[in-house]
Order: structure tokens, then C-alpha cells, then sequence
């Protein structure tokens, strides 16, 4: 600089800073003395300096904004104010293999800005997408710190085979939806989802369930940014239900048994508390969660000169779980870097993470803990007797073995889950002559997860007396080893030119990716003692297995985008996949895809009509596949599974393992969406609709087949059977300022019906669900309930033919559940079983609202479902001895015969039925944010660029109909036996340096 | 430029990586652990691999093997008037059965089917492949021989349960799945046949411990006559068994269900275990290092074991009784002076689990019936062991040959008295139980012996999987179900009411699964 200015005395110096209508600086807006080379950019303070031939003209310009220019005649300091150019705002959006700008886009493309929401205290960054992108479903079952990966839908579900997740790529290289989990938010620039065809077509035979694109951040050309934001938050339980006490428990379970198994003077034990030991009065879901702490701490250093942009960045998160014993810690680095040698640009993506998963050696959601807590507990039982032991028997004779002390399983044995994830990509791009680029790259993905499990010799029972009621056990260590590698190269050409009016763009590519994966699991028992961790150190029964799998996929794609004039805008996308998943005859397909769009501002006839600033008319068709059948479905082969001792000889048994089918190909999803695009006044208010026909046929289904062919063998897959998911999505967005105030709005809504038109017109059955053609997949099918017995009438009640109505063939009882005789055959069976409902919410909706003034800034963020039905079941027969939930006060019995629940005690009432299901529509508030940005001026001098400090919290109110349990619970959790979701409180903190 | 062709000359190098992959071997992947069905059943080993699954089939935990929570021989004894899952109640499979109010969706009704049909495809699949195998025609009958018999015990128990059931007796392809039901005479008709067809193909002693020898094809097919009372083709086949002159009672009738005696000639049939720790133990004897309150045996097979001098209970001398017999203190003194079957089958009070002191009553695992199994449970194996226990399970026992041949005789008519007598005298001759003519004297009737065979066949058989079928033959359920009842009002005991809706228990109803995916198959008509 100084060199500059000795030299070029003849020159004017020219200092500025320049801002936008909001007093924001405007970094990296570009500042040129006209007709020359000579210019420079911006800070991150928006201010410049250049040296300029007096009376030169200075254009200062940047993407969105309308140009400022102004003639400058001596040394001087400018404070610019750039104006928005709500026609110039070209926002690009991410799309399959490159960026398109927003105003371009045929296709139906949904995206977030990180920008929004990366201070949302949550410890899953998948989570932050919820409700952000309409068409797009999170349903969370389970918060388990570490195992808390929401699952994702597009659009519906597809297909009936295992796989409904999205493709998701990170920086183009295919992923999974569990590894968003484990991306910093604040490693993240933006995320796009491609609903429709058209968008996702260039993905082939992976991207029915709809494509998500994770795009990191890039250095940019800059001095050095050091940025900190770290957080704190506290976590506990959205809801836990609400068990009954002791007594009522033990007046429940006498009801069930019919008889006073609890003995008038056990329950007066029970009421005055007299022998805790014999007769405790536990509440067993207080005593396994807790409020725990959450913090995370983000560092990055992002900048660049003129060829070479970096951003490299490392963050920590730790995280202990509301389940008592559980945390997750993680430790993340990323590397991004670009380089630029003349006409070639390289650049090399790395990025890597270990994971820390703290929990029990016994399982959590499903049949683990907190199936303990549902149906192996009870109130009655202390957690430890006072003579120092677990809890496992009450006072009267129901056994130790149906109870399972789920606080003791807390405690029990050891376990370490480590995982490693390493991930890099390699890239280089060539100009090879103007327009044309040839870019090829090589990405290699690495990932492990150790996991011991040591089990404890020590797990003898005890009652309060201190008799010994069970032996000790072999203690034992499970080690288990997990790899997959894989490794893809592209290579793709791109060509742009534009004449005149027309500006063609046309990309032509090639890829081919391998994946494998290796398990081993070792095992072995009886160790000296319960403090050795080593495979070594034990002496008996090894136990060892191991297998691998691998695949592999071979793939040409292609694109060509037409614009005229920014009016008419056509694009054709093909992929030609190629998968070893598939039978030689079957192994290739091809996935074409054609949209077009119109937009009409930018015809002569609607050009400055006010208030219309934009109108753009999008039809897309396309093809997609799925081939998510595992990798060897096709071929017959027979496993040494089988094996027996004849003498005393371990002969190999071979027989079939699978039961194969050699004709299988992918299944097809075609997709017809119409959108519209239209912003008003400026931008400030803008609104997109989508309709959408979503069919897959030839749908990958282990249709349904006799076991007097499979024996115990799965179903084999069969092309077959046809979905359809065809619904809507709107969003609008509203935003406006007045001085130092400003405000924004916005709302989203979407709804999707799911549909079989065809499913090889048979019945498929799953636990309480069934695929029937004209309804949903997974429908609940079971009785249909229609109210209790309460009145001899009722008891009374008859088919057509005046049969008093049995049910299983026995005469019902008061206080039992009254179904439907649907054939009127006078005997309720398993025949009068029908759709009682399915699993799909009518209509999924968000809301955002926000307001900042000078400093202060506040928003926040609501989602929900309506029209969502869900099983809340108990057993009536409380067979186990388990938990009941306070809606039980309310049962039938000769002094209730209002009650709302049945009386308890027949198995008949534990059967799924209508009365189980319930309506699980919620409305959440997901976020809660105010915040505090500290000006500059107040931070001079102490070294920071800025400050922000800010207050958060998720799922703070929740308006439900559903009682003790989650609302957002997945359709297969029906028996509320799924970790608990969480709620949580934070404070955080944003510097830049 | 220079330096602009050396990048471009890196990138060419780069994206002929990728051309390499468009050969076909690329997009080739093939199982990593299993191998191909293409391939196999072409060498002896492979047919000995093949062989090796069919009696693998037989360990199906519905079948012969088990624990609580499946079946098993030891569970559907607790199906029956032997036993019952009183405590663990609708945890157990087959709870629901034997509590009348079961339904074609309920579990076991679907596994059973499951298990029977799993092994008669591994069988098919050996007799329509092994012919293609390069080994002599001997080896060939002999391995056929082997699948028909396996193959005709799964048709045994399902025609005892489901009734009528489609009888496949080749491998079925994907498009030809569904099949209809062929009624249970013409069955037991085919079974019959192709036993006799094929028992000479087996030798009199197996090449190794647990392959089906001709005296096991007899038995089987003894027994299938048994059950369907043709009493002359069951005479006939017991009669070769015993015949063959290779089996004989053992001794020691406590010692006989320990893994040192599974070899024993006593042996006709038994399901080959090795364990702990050989991936091949059974979990029928699993505990957790106390006698197991999740099968309950009886009062009312504890009190139809003798006392030691051949008399009943109610007639005996011998027998005393304590005052008080509840749940939470259970009388031991009615279980002296008894025949050494009662504590080698029932765990009674007065008892001890191996080597420990603790009682099991009055505490939170007691017995709802006082009583437990100890048939087959191995107190000296701790817990985890138990559940990987080395002991083989006896399909078929000569004692049951023995008591089969006196009912088929007995049944016909027209037999020698010394004849039947002498059968049952074998069997109570090994416990030191006086004769027949000593006790009950020599001159029943037909329905005097019949008696005394039913009696002496349920508490030799007790626990081995035999009763259920039984008392369906014997039209004994609603007896059986009556006197469970009422043990448990007499005596206050906590059981959950068995039912008896008619003839509909006699038979099983079809799997509700099977009816929806099989067009061609339809519910029994009881069930309909």
C-alpha cells in the first residue's frame, strides 16, 4: 500500500464504506474506476480504498443491488448507500452438479439459507430443517443423545420396500441422512431439496424419495475471518407420562386379576408408606430422565487472496442425554480449499468427525429400557431397597423375572461406541476454450464404528430381605467392528454460450462409485473379574463372526438448459444408471426428465405492472428410480447357517438363505408438477405453489406370500403394485422494514395424499397395518371400536339375524370394548378387522414471524400437523406388571360406568383396535430466538469485528390432544416405548475477529 | 500453456478410471458369504451339507427345541393337563390354545406352521436335487430315506393340528406359490406309503449318532398309524422295531435324560445338541439358576405317579399328606415313597435346585401350582448355559414304542392279555413298579388295560411332547380342561380359566396369514 502511494502521486485517493438500505455493510461489492482494470472489493466492513486517476468515474456494484456510480474528482471518503434491485435479486440455488440461478429454475427446488438458522439449539443439525421446506416431513421418535436422527420424507412415501429415505449429497458426494447429523450447522452454507423430476432426474435410479443437496461453506477472496460462536443449552423432556401412584396402581392391578391381589392391608401399607421396602410408591419415569446440559463451541477461519480461498474450521459438541448414563460428544474439522493455477482450478475438500455415543448395554427405544418402563415396572417396587440392592420384587409373589429395574440396566455393564468418519474430495476444473469446462474429481469416504459391550458377572437379584433370588451371571465382551469405504469419480463436461437472446447451457458427465462394507464381531466370556475390558482377559465360549457386502454403480448423465430471453426457459436432464443390484438382463435404466418454464414479467405485456414484480409458470415430467432391495436380492444362494452335529461332528448344513427373484428391476417413480412463482411489491411479498403427481410403479414389494412356500425365509421381492402421492405445497414470505424497524413473516403449508392404485390386488399385512389398494401404505388395519359395554342393553346387541353378538366366542362383559361385527356373523373375529385409519397427516404447516429494532432481534418458528392419528396403547391385562398412564383413574367399573377407559383385565381390550388410535395433531413452537447485536461502535478497540449474543430455545409450548407421550411419534411406535423428545433452553454467542 | 497441458494430461490420466468400469465384471457383484444355489448339489459333501439343514429344521424352537417363549415338546405339555404357563400367562406360546380362546392369528398357530413347512421344504428340496448328485444309488435311497421321514413328521404334527393341509412334496417355484389342501386321510395314507417305500434304503445302526435309522422310519410311521388308528399298519411297524433287537430300556430312568446317556439304545430318535459354546445347544432346559415358575406343571400329574408299591395315591399306604398344600407353603410330604418318574419329571416341593438351599415358595418366583418342570433342566449348568445346553432332546424312545404297540394292540382287539402286559411291565419294571398282574391282576378288561396303557404312557411321556396329541386322539380335552379348572378353584390357585368352545379345539385353525396370501387355501369349517 505504501509502495502504491509513494508512486502514483499523480493519483486521488478514494476511501468508502459502503452499506445497503438496512445499514449492513456490504462485503465484497465490487468497486471499479470505469474503463479501466483498476478496482478493488470490499471488506467485511464494507469500506474500500483505491487510487484513482481524478475525475475518473467509480462504479460500485454488487450482485442484487442496483449500481451506484458516481464521478470523483479529489481525495475523498464516500459513504455509499447501495438500493436493492428486487429484478436483479439473483439468488442461486444449488442443483444437481452445479448452481442455477433461482429465477432460472424450472424445476420444483426448495432451499434454506444455514444463514437462518444455525443458532437454533438443537443437538441434531438435521432437525433444523423441519418445517423449513415445504413438502419435506421430519418425524423425530426419540431424542436419545447421539441416536436422534429424525427420519426425513419428500413429498410422501413412495414405495412400500424398506427404503423411503432421500439421496443426500454433501458437496456432491453421496451421504446418508444420519451423516447430516453430523455436519456443524455452522459448517453449513445452504441446503436445497429437489422435489420433482425434473430437478432430480440427473440422480437416476437413488433419487425417488427426493434428493438433498448439503452445500458447506467456501472461503471467499477477504482478509482472515476468525469466527467463534459457541452455545449452552439445557435439555429436558417435552412430556414424560403421568404415572399413577402406588395405590391406584395396585387397585388397577387387583381390577386386572380380578381379585385382591394386593390384600386390603398391602394397600393400607401402600397409602401410609410404612415399608417403602415392601411397598414403595416409585415413580419410575422421574427416576430414569433428568434436565442435562448441552454446549457446543464452533471456530472458523475463512478468507483467501486473489487464487487461493480457504475456509478450515473445527468445533466440539458434548451433549449429556435426559436419560440418566447417556451423552454424545463429537469433534468435527473440515477443510475446504480452492486454488486457481492460470486456467485450471483445483481444490480439495476434507473433512472428518469421532463421535462419543454414551448408553447402557441394553437397548433403549423399543424392546429395551423403555419398554421396562411401559411394561416391566411398577410404582409398588422401590428402585433400591434400603438394604443397598435393586429393586426387583414388591411384597407380593409376582415374580423377579417379569420385572426389569430399568435404573439398575442404567447402571449395569460398560459400553463404548466410538465411530470415525474421514471424508475427502479432490477436484480440478479446466477452461478448456470460452463456455467450455471440464471438471473431474475423485471423493473417497471412510467410516468406522467400534462398539464394546461388557456385561457384568454381577447381576444377581435380591429381595428386601437380602435373599439372593437369581446367581450371578457370566460376564462377557462384545466387540463389534464396523468399516464402509467407498470411492466415486466423476468426470463431466460443461459447455454455456449465448447468442443473441439465446443462452444454451449442456452438461454431459460420467461416474462410477464403489461402496463396500466389513462387520466382524467378536465375543467371549467369564473374565477374572467385572473390571477388565479385553478379549484377552476373558477364557470361554469365543464366539466370532464376519461378513461383507459391496456394490457398485456405473452412470452417464446429461443435461441441456435453453433460455430466451429470460422468458422461456427449457431444460432436458437424463441419467443412464447402470447398478450391480439388479440381474445382468435388468441392469441398466434410464431416467429422462423435460421441464419448461414461462416467465411472464419479462413479456412486454406485464412488465411494470404494479404491484407484480415477479410471475414465473413451471411444468416439469420425469422419471426417477429406486433400487433400495439390499445389494444380492436377485441372486438364489444358500448359507452354511444350517448346521448340525451328527455324531459328534459338526456337519455344515447348507439350504437357501433368500428366496430370490432373477427378474427384479428398479422401481419407477414418475412425477408431473405444475408450480407457480410470483413476488409483489419489490419482493417484499413473494409466493410459490406446487402441485404434484407423484406414481411409482413396478414398486420393489416382498409381496405377501404362503409360508408353505418361504418357510421361514422373507418374501422375495416382485416388481409390483403402484403408488400414488399427489398433493400440494404453498409457501409466502413477507418482509418490510420502517426506520429502525423491521419485521417478517412466513408460512408454509403442505398436504399429500398417499394412495396404492395397485397392489397385485391382494392384501399385505404388517403388525396392525395393512397395504390395501385405494388407501394409504401402512393403513392401520384393525377392529373398529364403537364405544365400552355399559348397559345390559348393550350386552344385548345383535346381528341382523337377532344372534346376541359374541366376540372371540365369548359373551362380552361390562366395562369391555364394543367392536363392530362388519360381516354380521354374531361373533366378532379377526375377520371384522378393517382400515381404521393410516398413519399420513392430512396437512403439515409452518409459520415463521420475526422482528428486529436497532440491536434487537427476535423470531420465531411453529410447525404442526393436523389430521394425524396415532396408537396410545396399554395393556389391559397388565400382564407384566407394567406402568399404567392417570387416563386409567378414569376405567370402567360398576361405580364409573361413564369411565372413558375399559375395565381392565381381558385380553380381548389389548387388541388393536379403533380405540387405541389417537389424534395426534400438534401445533409446536420449534423456536424461540431473541437477540442482541452489538454496533460497531460499541466494539471498537477491543478487537472483535462483531458481537452477538442471543437466547434460544426449541419446543417450548406444544398445543396437543395427545396425552403422555410425544405428539411427534412415529406410526410405528405403537407402544410408547420410544425415548422421550426434548425440549430445550440456551444461550449462545456469535464473534468475529 | 506448458503447464496447462501437464494438468490437463493429470486429468485425462484421472478419467480413464472410470473408463476402465465400463466392463461388465465391474457392475458383477456377488454375495460375499454365501454361494450361489446355481452351483450346488453336485458333489457328496454338498449333498451331506444339504442333508445336514433338514435335521437342522428340526431344532426350530416351535418344534424340538424351545424355551418360554416359543414351544416345544416341554411347552406343549403346558398346553395340556400336565402342565401350564399359569405364572408367565400370555407371554407363552400356545397359552392362548390351551386357554380356548386362541384365534387363527394367534402366534403359535402361524409358527408351528411356519416351523413344519420350513422343514418339509429343506426336505424337498434334497429329495428333488439329490439325484443330480455324483455318489452310488445306496447313498442316494439312504438320503432320500432320511428326508421322507423327516418330512413325514412335520405332516404328522400338522395333521394332527391343522387337520387338512396342502401337501407339498416338491420344491415350489415363485409363480406356482399358492396351493390347496389335501384332506388328512389321503395324507396319512401318501406318509404311510412312502415309509414303507423307503425304510430298507436306512441302516439298522445310523453311520453317526442322530441320523434316522430304519427302527426311527418304523417308529415314525408307527406312530403316524397310531394316530389315525390304523391299528394293524401301527402292530406291524412297532412290532419290526422291536424286532430289530437293537434297543432296550435304560436302567436308570432319572439318569436317562443326562447328556452322558444320549447315546443309550433306549434311543430311537433324538435331536442332536452340543453345547454350551458350539452354536448347536438347545434352549428347552434354559433357566436362570432356579426351577423356571414359566412352566408349571400340575396336581394333577403329580398325583398319577404311583407310590413305589405300584398302588395310587388314593389307595396306598404309603402315601401321607402334610395339612396345609398352598402356594406359599407347599406340602412335601405327599411327594415320598413315590415312583422315581414324579421327581424326575416334576420339580416338587421338598426338592433342591442343585446345589442351592433356597426354597422356591412363598417368594416372588413361585409356582402358581407349587410345581415345576425339572424334566430336561440341568441345575448344574448355570444360567447362561442353560440356554446353550448340550443335552439332546428324545423324539422317540423305545418306552413309547413299547406303550404305542400295547394301545394299537389293546385298540384292535383280539389280543393276548400276556402279551400287552408284558409291554407295560417293561416300562414299570425299569422304575421297580410291580407287574400289571401283581397290582391290577389278570383279568382286565379292554377298557381296563386301556386305562392302565393311557395311565403309564402320561407319566412315562410326561414332558416330552406327547400329551397334546393324545388327548386329541383320546377326545380327552374337555376332561383334562375340567380338572385344571377345578385344581385351581379347590386348591385357591391363581390359573386363568381354561375354556372349552367344542369341537373347534380339536383342531387348529388355519393361519390367518396363510388364508391372506393363499387363494386357493380355505379356514377349516369349524373356523370359518
Amino acid at each position: 500500500m505504501l509502495y502504491a502511494e509513494n508512486q502514483q502521486l499523480s493519483k486521488i485517493r478514494v476511501t468508502g464504506i459502503v452499506k445497503d438500505n438496512n445499514g449492513e455493510p456490504v462485503i465484497g461489492a465490487s468497486v471499479l474506476e470505469k474503463n479501466t482494470t483498476n478496482g478493488t472489493v470490499t471488506d467485511l466492513n464494507g469500506a474500500f480504498s483505491i487510487s484513482i486517476e481524478p475525475s475518473s468515474t467509480l462504479s460500485i456494484s454488487f450482485i442484487g443491488y442496483k449500481t451506484y456510480i458516481i464521478v470523483v474528482s479529489k481525495s475523498s471518503s464516500l459513504n455509499v448507500v447501495l438500493q436493492e434491485d428486487s429484478k436483479q435479486i439473483e439468488e442461486v440455488v444449488v442443483v444437481g452438479y452445479g448452481v442455477q440461478k433461482k429465477a432460472n429454475l424450472t424445476g420444483s427446488v426448495a432451499s434454506v439459507n444455514f444463514k437462518d438458522v444455525n443458532t437454533m439449539p438443537v443437538a441434531n443439525t438435521t432437525n433444523m430443517l423441519q418445517g423449513r421446506l415445504p413438502g419435506v416431513v421430519l418425524t423425530n421418535s426419540g431424542a436419545q443423545a447421539g441416536k436422534d436422527t429424525p427420519e426425513i420424507r419428500i413429498r410422501g412415501i413412495g414405495t412400500m420396500s424398506d427404503n423411503n429415505d432421500p439421496m443426500v449429497l454433501i458437496d456432491g458426494v453421496e451421504a446418508s441422512v444420519a451423516q447430516i447429523a453430523q455436519i456443524p450447522a455452522n459448517d453449513i452454507d445452504n441446503v436445497s431439496v429437489l422435489k420433482d423430476a425434473a430437478s432430480a432426474s440427473i440422480y437416476g435410479v437413488r433419487a425417488a424419495n427426493g434428493v438433498i443437496l448439503i452445500t458447506t461453506k467456501r472461503g471467499t477472496e477477504s482478509k482472515p475471518t476468525i469466527a467463534y460462536s459457541g452455545s449452552y443449552a439445557v435439555q429436558e423432556a417435552t412430556v414424560l407420562p403421568d404415572y399413577v401412584d402406588a395405590y391406584d396402581w395396585a387397585l388397577m392391578y387387583n381390577d386386572a386379576k380380578g381379585m385382591d391381589f394386593y390384600t386390603s392391608s398391602m394397600l393400607s401399607t401402600i397409602k401410609d408408606g410404612s415399608d417403602t421396602d415392601h411397598f414403595a410408591n416409585t415413580n419410575w419415569a422421574r427416576e430414569l430422565f433428568r434436565s442435562a446440559g448441552m454446549q457446543q463451541h464452533h471456530l472458523s477461519v475463512n478468507g483467501g487472496g486473489k487464487d487461493v480461498h480457504y475456509m478450515v474450521s473445527a468445533s466440539y459438541f458434548n451433549q449429556d442425554g435426559i436419560l440418566k448414563q447417556t451423552d454424545y460428544e463429537r469433534f468435527n474439522f473440515r477443510s475446504n480449499i480452492d486454488a486457481k493455477l492460470g486456467r485450471v482450478k483445483v481444490g480439495l475438500n476434507l473433512s472428518g468427525s469421532k463421535e462419543n455415543v454414551g448408553s447402557p448395554i441394553s437397548s433403549i427405544t423399543g424392546d429395551g429400557l423403555m419398554r421396562s418402563l411401559t411394561w416391566y415396572t411398577r410404582p409398588t417396587v422401590p428402585v433400591k431397597y434400603s438394604n443397598g440392592y435393586w429393586g426387583c420384587v414388591d411384597g407380593t409373589s409376582i415374580s423377579q423375572s417379569v420385572f426389569k429395574n430399568p435404573v439398575e440396566m442404567l447402571y449395569q455393564g460398560h459400553k463404548d461406541d466410538y465411530s470415525y468418519r474421514f471424508d475427502g474430495n479432490m477436484f480440478a476444473e479446466v477452461d478448456i476454450i470460452k463456455g467450455l469446462k471440464f471438471r473431474t474429481s475423485l471423493a473417497y469416504k471412510f467410516y468406522m464404528n467400534d462398539i464394546s459391550t461388557f456385561t457384568p458377572s454381577q447381576t444377581q437379584k435380591y429381595d428386601s430381605d437380602g435373599n439372593q433370588l437369581t446367581n450371578a451371571g457370566t460376564n462377557s465382551l462384545n466387540d463389534y467392528h464396523y468399516l464402509s469405504t467407498s470411492y466415486t469419480n466423476e468426470n463431466i463436461i460443461t459447455y454455456n454460450i449465448s447468442i443473441k437472446k439465446h443462452e444454451i447451457f449442456a452438461l454431459l458427465g460420467h461416474s462410477i462409485q464403489e461402496w463396500r462394507e466389513d462387520k466382524t464381531n467378536a465375543y467371549k466370556e467369564n473374565f477374572a473379574t467385572d473390571n477388565l475390558y479385553e478379549l484377552d482377559a476373558a477364557t470361554t465360549n469365543d464366539n466370532a463372526s464376519g461378513s461383507a457386502q459391496e456394490y457398485s454403480l456405473q452412470s452417464f448423465f446429461g443435461r441441456i438448459n435453453y433460455n430466451y430471453d429470460n422468458r422461456y426457459l427449457l431444460e432436458f436432464n437424463v441419467r443412464y444408471d447402470g447398478s450391480s443390484r439388479m440381474p445382468k438382463s435388468n441392469r441398466y435404466g434410464t431416467f429422462p426428465s423435460f421441464s419448461g418454464a414461462w416467465v411472464l414479467t419479462n413479456e412486454s405485456f406485464l412488465q411494470d405492472v404494479e404491484p407484480l414484480t415477479n410471475l414465473k409458470l413451471r411444468a416439469s415430467w420425469g422419471m426417477l428410480g429406486n433400487q433400495e432391495i439390499g445389494n444380492y436380492a436377485y441372486a438364489p444362494t444358500m448359507s452354511s447357517d444350517y448346521n448340525y452335529y451328527l455324531g459328534n461332528e459338526k456337519v455344515i448344513g447348507m439350504a437357501e438363505n433368500i428366496v430370490a427373484n432373477d427378474k427384479i428391476k428398479w422401481e419407477t417413480t414418475k412425477i408431473t408438477d405444475l408450480g407457480l412463482d410470483a413476488s409483489f411489491w419489490k419482493g417484499r411479498i413473494s409466493v410459490t405453489f406446487d402441485w404434484f403427481n407423484k406414481v411409482t410403479s413396478d414398486i420393489l414389494l416382498r409381496l405377501s406370500m404362503p409360508y408353505t412356500y418361504l418357510g421361514l425365509l422373507d418374501a422375495p421381492y416382485q416388481n409390483a403394485g403402484k403408488v400414488q402421492n399427489r398433493g400440494w405445497e404453498l409457501s409466502a414470505n413477507y418482509f418490510d422494514r420502517k426506520e429502525d424497524f423491521s419485521w417478517q413473516a412466513g408460512f408454509s403449508l403442505s398436504a399429500v395424499r398417499n394412495k396404492i392404485l395397485d397392489n397385485n390386488g391382494i392384501d399385505t399385512y404388517g403388525w396392525n397395518t395393512i397395504n390395501r389398494e385405494k388407501n394409504a401404505i401402512g393403513s392401520f388395519y384393525g377392529l373398529e371400536a364403537i364405544g365400552l359395554y355399559r348397559t345390559e342393553a348393550d350386552l344385548g346387541r345383535t346381528n341382523s339375524a337377532g344372534k346376541v353378538i359374541t366376540q372371540y366366542g365369548t359373551a362380552p362383559s361390562l366395562g369391555d370394548i364394543m367392536y363392530e361385527d362388519v360381516d354380521d356373523s354374531g361373533n366378532v373375529t379377526d375377520d371384522d378387522r378393517q382400515i381404521i385409519g393410516n398413519p399420513f397427516p392430512k396437512m403439515a404447516y409452518s409459520f415463521n414471524l420475526g422482528a428486529a429494532w436497532k440491536n434487537f432481534d427476535i423470531s420465531t418458528f411453529w410447525q404442526g400437523v393436523a389430521g394425524v392419528y396415532r396408537y396410545n396403547w396399554e395393556q389391559t391385562t397388565i400382564s407384566n406388571g407394567g406402568n399404567m398412564t392417570s387416563r386409567w383413574l378414569d376405567r370402567w367399573n360398576e361405580s364409573n360406568s361413564n369411565g372413558s377407559m375399559p375395565h381392565l383385565g381381558n385380553s380381548y381390550n389389548d387388541i388393536y383396535s379403533s380405540f387405541w388410535l389417537t389424534k395426534a395433531d400438534y401445533l409446536r413452537m420449534k423456536n424461540l430466538e431473541i437477540g442482541y447485536t452489538f454496533n460497531e461502535s460499541q466494539l471498537r478497540g477491543i478487537g472483535i469485528k462483531s458481537l452477538r449474543l442471543y437466547v434460544a430455545g426449541t419446543n417450548l409450548l406444544t398445543f396437543t390432544s395427545l396425552d403422555n407421550y410425544d405428539p411427534e411419534k412415529s406410526s410405528g411406535d405403537t407402544r410408547n416405548d420410544v425415548h422421550p423428545n426434548t425440549k430445550t433452553y440456551s444461550f449462545g454467542v456469535n464473534i468475529k475477529f | 500453456m506448458k503447464s496447462f497441458n501437464k494438468y490437463i494430461r493429470i486429468l485425462i490420466a484421472i478419467s480413464t478410471l472410470s473408463l476402465m468400469a465400463c466392463s461388465d465384471s465391474f457392475l458383477q457383484k456377488d454375495s460375499l458369504t454365501s454361494v450361489s444355489s446355481s452351483t450346488f448339489w453336485q458333489t457328496k459333501t454338498d449333498a451331506l451339507n444339504g442333508l445336514a439343514a433338514c435335521y437342522d429344521g428340526l431344532q426350530n424352537k416351535y418344534l424340538y427345541n424351545g424355551g418360554p417363549w416359543n414351544c416345544g415338546p416341554l411347552n406343549m405339555d403346558c398346553m395340556t393337563d400336565n402342565g401350564g404357563h399359569f405364572n408367565w400367562s400370555g407371554w407363552m406360546a400356545g397359552y392362548d390354545i390351551c386357554n380356548g380362546i386362541h384365534t387363527a392369528s394367534s402366534g403359535l398357530v402361524g409358527e408351528y406352521w411356519k416351523a413344519c413347512y420350513e422343514e418339509i421344504k429343506r426336505c424337498n428340496t434334497l429329495i428333488s436335487n439329490i439325484d443330480r448328485v455324483e455318489m452310488s444309488e445306496n447313498d442316494i435311497a439312504m438320503y432320500k430315506a432320511e428326508a421322507i421321514t423327516m418330512r413325514a413328521m412335520m405332516y404328522t404334527n400338522l395333521t394332527m393340528t391343522y387337520q387338512d393341509v396342502p401337501y407339498l412334496t416338491e420344491v415350489q417355484s415363485l409363480t406356482d406359490a399358492e396351493c390347496a389342501k389335501t384332506d388328512r386321510a389321503t395324507i396319512v395314507a401318501a406318509l404311510m406309503t412312502d415309509l414303507k417305500d423307503v425304510v430298507d434304503a436306512l441302516p439298522v445302526t445310523p453311520s453317526a449318532r442322530g441320523r434316522i435309522t430304519k427302527g426311527a422310519a418304523l417308529s415314525v410311521l408307527g406312530r403316524i398309524a397310531l394316530y389315525n388308528e390304523k391299528w394293524d399298519e401301527a402292530i406291524s411297524a412297532y412290532q419290526k422295531v422291536i424286532g430289530l433287537k437293537v434297543y432296550e430300556l435304560f436302567p436308570d430312568y432319572t439318569d436317562l435324560f443326562t447328556q452322558e446317556n444320549e447315546g443309550c439304545s433306549e434311543i430311537i430318535l433324538g435331536i442332536r445338541y452340543e453345547g454350551p459354546g458350539s452354536e448347536e445347544g438347545s434352549s428347552i432346559g434354559g433357566h436362570w439358576d432356579a426351577p423356571l415358575e414359566a412352566m408349571n406343571g400340575t396336581l394333577d400329574l403329580s398325583s398319577e405317579y404311583y407310590c413305589t408299591d405300584g398302588l395310587p395315591t388314593t389307595q396306598s399306604s404309603l402315601y401321607k399328606e402334610g395339612s396345609v398344600n398352598t402356594m406359599n407353603s407347599p406340602d412335601p410330604l405327599r411327594y415320598m415313597n413315590r415312583d422315581p418318574r414324579l421327581k424326575a419329571t416334576l420339580f416338587v416341593p421338598g426338592m433342591t435346585w442343585g446345589t442351592r438351599t433356597a426354597q422356591f415358595y412363598g417368594g416372588s418366583a413361585a409356582s402358581y401350582s407349587t410345581l415345576y418342570v425339572i424334566k430336561y433342566f440341568n441345575p448344574s449348568l448355570n444360567w447362561s448355559s442353560s440356554w446353550d445346553d448340550g443335552q439332546d432332546f428324545y423324539v422317540i424312545r423305545y418306552a413309547e414304542v413299547l406303550l404305542s404297540l400295547a394301545e394299537a394292540l389293546v385298540e384292535k382287539g383280539g389280543y393276548t392279555y400276556s402279551e400287552v402286559t408284558s409291554l407295560v411291565n417293561q416300562v414299570r419294571a425299569r422304575v421297580n413298579l410291580p407287574s400289571v398282574e401283581k397290582i391290577e391282576g389278570s383279568s382286565l378288561d379292554q377298557d381296563g388295560l386301556r386305562k392302565i396303557i393311557r395311565h403309564e404312557r402320561r407319566v412315562e411321556t410326561a414332558f416330552e411332547g406327547l400329551r397334546l396329541f393324545d388327548l386329541y386322539r383320546w377326545k380327552e380335552l374337555k376332561n383334562a380342561v375340567d380338572r385344571i379348572n377345578a385344581e385351581a378353584s379347590v386348591n385357591g390357585f391363581w390359573y386363568e380359566t381354561r375354556n372349552y368352545r367344542g369341537e373347534m379345539e380339536y383342531e387348529w385353525p388355519i393361519p390367518l396369514h396363510e388364508i391372506d396370501s393363499n387363494s386357493k387355501l380355505e379356514q377349516n369349517e369349524l373356523w370359518k
